[in-house]
């Protein structure tokens, strides 16, 4: 593993509510916009707290069995293997299921009896049932903002954790975030973040999405890399986030009109 | 004749007298998009609609040709009101397109900025702040701004064809025009002063406003042409953005007093003549009829007048939606239910305003489903058969199509550990599920449904038809579902017509109240929404949608049009998600898209543009809608 912290800039107090979290042995629900800096502050935290991180990332067709392990075949015999989660579990540290809302709900049950004060995870299949060690913690996240109509956490579930929203982050703390990761000079990333801020105010009317500071991170080192500013915005930040020719030609209007050209 | 060469003339003087360039015109409508979400990204207010803006006077001097040719008089400018930003028609000032479309984008960029000052600043001053700011903004803009300042400039009267006094301001305004950052000279501050020539690069004032502070300032001048009788008044009224001016917004507009009712024209003056173009006080208090030729006289005039009247004219209105006697019209299910409504303008959801009457009908007839639409009925329970409800893969089937490896490897393990296995189910199939869902379908059957959409038929006989397809596949697949149809007079009496619940069954009987579904009233969406809602929010399943089915924006007898009523609507929407529904919204209203996203969200709606596809469109979009649930 290695040893550097990945950089993250602190937005509010969710920090220290991790440690908390951490140091009481509670499971972490973490919701936000797509690229706002979930998964970047999980990996921050693991290694400020020096143990592993498992992440799964969630699909609709994952199945418990993936989570906790299957039994496999091999030369005449079967023989078990852990999942990510039941990993986690045996070896402490930090498990992470990303986009969480993803999987089926039937799926996320398996977390129940992990994510109360019991903090067990049962194996029926070998009858095993595991005591997660005080260092283990059961983190999730998933994007409220999307638009999956049929899609939701079961109350049951959201109930066993402590929540924190995270948002994009204030134009001052954005620059500082862009300009870390892109090391680009500070009026090119003003002039980035006053765009995406600007795209941002689009979401809901013209755009399903808002500019994400990730997608502004690329665009800045796009263009600091010696890449044209302009075009550079059209494919990092333009064309990911419409598909409509008209809203794809307003929005290159304000890149243009914030870059010159 | 001489019509030919007057004509010839007409054309000679006009084409030298305007210089325009219509090769490289850009229209508003080809551009709208692009410069609606420029506006709303920069900041402009997203209930804000981009707008053709009307003609108005301007009151500078125009060119010496201009004058001859009598063009020019109206021109297009460009502001902002309550609801809408106005921009020209068309704008093909420039020689370039490029030019032009410009033009467009820096009138959207200046308009979405809001600069915070105390002060009441002259609005040349305020468009000065406003260009020096937006170039701050958008310091890429800055090379096309000034390509685009110099062009203007180049269209502007000459220095020296103008009078010494004005020549210093046209010099100032030039100066403003070519750099909007420096801070121009006291002269804008204070006092009131309009440029010779329109600068199409700036916003003006609201015309009406712009036509007040004129009167205000001629007041002394006999020969203007206003009416005005109280001119101090000018200043109250003019502070008061009235929604008559919106009604009469084609043409130009200005104000009066309206005659008080107590002094009436008694005599009548055998030897004048009324013109048309003039105001004559008279009180028609009494005076009930409708003008048949309004429209044509309205052509005629140059200058329509209008004043604020005291009462509003209700009483004329009232009789032709009245409702129905008691024992002719549709059977009320309970005692009146009260919800809220959402005021935008004070932010406020006042509570107890509509009151919902939810009414079954009194035929009873039972109707089987009508004969043409059976081929229809068929059609579409065969799509839902094979859309919906989804098919997923069930595991651990005693009889399948394949292995299913996992409950396998199971098996043979618990085998071979010697453990007891009852019959194995090792096998998986993939077959539909069942669906945790209720739907309800809200119809619109306001008096605009009664419009015909092609020669055969008319929106409510398309509603109808798209009922009964619908609830004869939803039927068929075993979803819950209920029914129900709205239209509204006033907020007292939103009437709410209950065709089918969700705990009756799907027979002749509800097929019956389908059939007898008629136009009638208008459109309070928003109480309509929050009834339907609090309906649904009722229903145990996991996945609850509502489903709105209209033919065009809320409306209503009372206040509530434009803003106003989406504004309700939209709020309406937020408190059923809150509830955990999902609304949705299928509209065969063309200028949906406009609206729409700001109530539903850009996913929330769908616009059909043909109506009479609606009926096979529908079930369609609820089996794409409700796809996903395993």
């Amino acid at each position: 593993m290695n040893n550097q912290i990945p950089y993250y800039q602190p937005q509010h107090n969710e920090v220290d509510i991790f440690e908390y979290a951490f140091s009481n042995q509670l499971p972490v629900l973490i919701k936000g916009p797509t690229g706002c800096g979930k998964t970047r502050f999980i990996s921050h935290m693991a290694a400020k707290f020096n143990i592993p991180l498992n992440t799964v990332a969630c699909h609709d067709d994952l199945t418990a069995a993936d989570l906790v392990g299957r039994h496999l075949i091999g030369d005449g015999e079967t023989y078990w293997s852990d999942g990510p989660l039941t990993r986690s579990v045996r070896s402490g540290g930090i498990c992470y299921l990303d986009e969480v809302i993803e999987a089926r709900k039937d799926t996320t049950v398996v977390l129940h009896p992990l994510s109360d004060d019991r903090r067990i995870l049962p194996l029926d299949r070998t009858g095993e049932i595991l005591d997660a060690p005080d260092d283990f913690m059961l983190v999730v996240s998933y994007n409220p903002g999307y638009q999956n109509f049929l899609k939701g956490m079961k109350p049951s579930t959201r109930q066993r954790f402590i929540s924190i929203r995270f948002d994009f982050p204030t134009a001052e703390l954005e620059q500082q975030i862009i300009s870390n990761e892109s090391s680009a000079d500070g009026d090119l990333v003003k002039r980035i973040v006053s765009l995406g801020r600007a795209l941002r105010t689009l979401k809901d009317h013209d755009l399903e999405e808002a500019a994400s500071t990730r997608l502004l991170i690329y665009a800045a080192r796009l263009i600091h890399s010696g890449f044209d500013p302009v075009e550079a915005c059209r494919c990092s930040l333009v064309e990911p986030l419409t598909d409509d020719l008209e809203t794809a030609d307003a929005l290159m209007e304000i890149v243009r009109a914030t870059f010159g050209r | 004749m001489e019509e030919q060469v007057g004509a010839y003339w007409h054309r000679l003087i006009t084409r030298s007298a305007n210089r325009r360039y219509p090769e490289a015109v850009v229209a508003l409508d080809d551009i709208k998009k692009v410069v609606g979400v420029m506006f709303r990204a920069l900041g402009g207010d997203s209930g804000l609609k981009v707008e053709e803006s009307y003609a108005t006077n301007h009151f500078g001097r125009r060119t010496f040709l201009q004058k001859i040719a009598g063009s020019d008089q109206r021109i297009h400018n460009s502001w902002l009101d309550e609801s809408a930003l106005l921009l020209p028609p068309t704008i093909d000032l420039l020689p370039e397109r490029e030019l032009n479309r410009d033009l467009y984008i820096w009138l959207a960029m200046l308009a979405s900025l809001k600069l915070k000052s105390r002060e009441v600043l002259h609005w040349i001053e305020q468009n000065r702040r406003q260009s020096s700011a937006t170039l701050l903004r958008f310091p890429g803009f800055a090379d096309r701004y000034s390509a685009l300042a110099s062009a203007v400039v180049e269209l502007r009267v000459e220095l020296k064809t103008l009078a010494p006094d004005l020549r210093k301001i046209e010099q100032q305004v030039r100066e403003i025009i070519i750099n909007p950052t420096n801070p121009a000279t006291d002269l804008f501050k204070v006092g009131d002063y309009s440029p010779e020539q329109s600068v199409p690069l700036w916003l003006v004032p609201h015309p009406a406003q712009l036509a007040g502070d004129k009167l205000n300032d001629l007041d002394d001048k006999q020969e203007h042409k206003s009416k005005q009788d109280d001119p101090e008044n000018g200043e109250n009224e003019r502070s008061k953005e009235s929604k008559k001016e919106r009604k009469n917004r084609l043409r130009k507009a200005e104000r009066t007093d309206d005659p008080d009712g107590k002094s009436g024209l008694i005599a009548f003056r055998m030897e004048s003549l009324f013109t048309l173009a003039e105001f004559v006080k008279v009180d028609r208090t009494t005076d009930d009829e409708s003008d048949d030729d309004a429209e044509s006289k309205a052509e005629d005039l140059d200058v329509i007048t209008i004043s604020k009247e005291q009462q509003s004219g209700k009483g004329g209105l009232k009789f032709d939606l009245d409702l129905p006697a008691a024992e002719y019209d549709d059977t009320p299910l309970s005692a009146p239910i009260l919800y809220p409504e959402w005021n935008y303008k004070t932010g406020v959801l006042e509570k107890n305003m509509c009151s919902i009457v939810p009414l079954i009908s009194n035929k009873v007839e039972s109707v089987k489903l009508p004969v043409e639409l059976q081929s229809s009925a068929q059609k579409v329970r065969r799509q839902f058969e094979a859309l919906i409800p989804q098919r997923t893969w069930f595991r651990g089937e005693v009889d399948g199509s394949e292995l299913d490896i996992d409950s396998y490897i199971q098996f043979r393990s618990a085998k071979s550990l010697s453990h007891n296995t009852q019959e194995p189910a090792l096998y998986k199939n993939f077959r539909s599920g069942s669906r945790d869902l209720a739907t309800l379908l809200l119809a619109d059957l306001s008096l605009s449904t009664d419009s015909w959409v092609n020669n055969h038929s008319r929106v409510i006989d398309v509603i109808r038809e798209s009922l009964h397809l619908f609830a004869d596949a939803l039927s068929h697949t075993g979803d819950r579902f209920s029914l129900y149809g709205f239209s509204s007079r006033s907020r007292e009496h939103v009437r709410f017509h209950q065709l089918k619940t969700f705990s009756e069954p799907f027979n002749d009987q509800v097929r019956g109240r389908i059939e007898d579904i008629k136009p009638g009233y208008y459109t309070r969406m928003g109480a309509a929404i929050r009834h339907a809602a609090s309906i649904l929010s009722k229903q145990p399943a996991a996945r609850r949608i509502l489903l709105i089915l209209t033919d065009g924006k809320p409306n209503d007898l009372d206040h509530y049009e434009g803003r106003y009523g989406i504004e309700d609507t939209r709020e309406a929407i937020f408190e059923a998600k809150r509830q955990g529904l999902y609304p949705f919204c299928v509209t065969i209203d063309e200028e949906g898209k406009e609206y729409l996203p700001h109530i539903f969200g850009p996913s929330g709606f769908i616009v059909i543009r043909k109506p009479a596809e609606l009926p096979m469109r529908l079930p369609k979009l609820y089996a794409k809608i409700t796809q996903g649930e395993a």
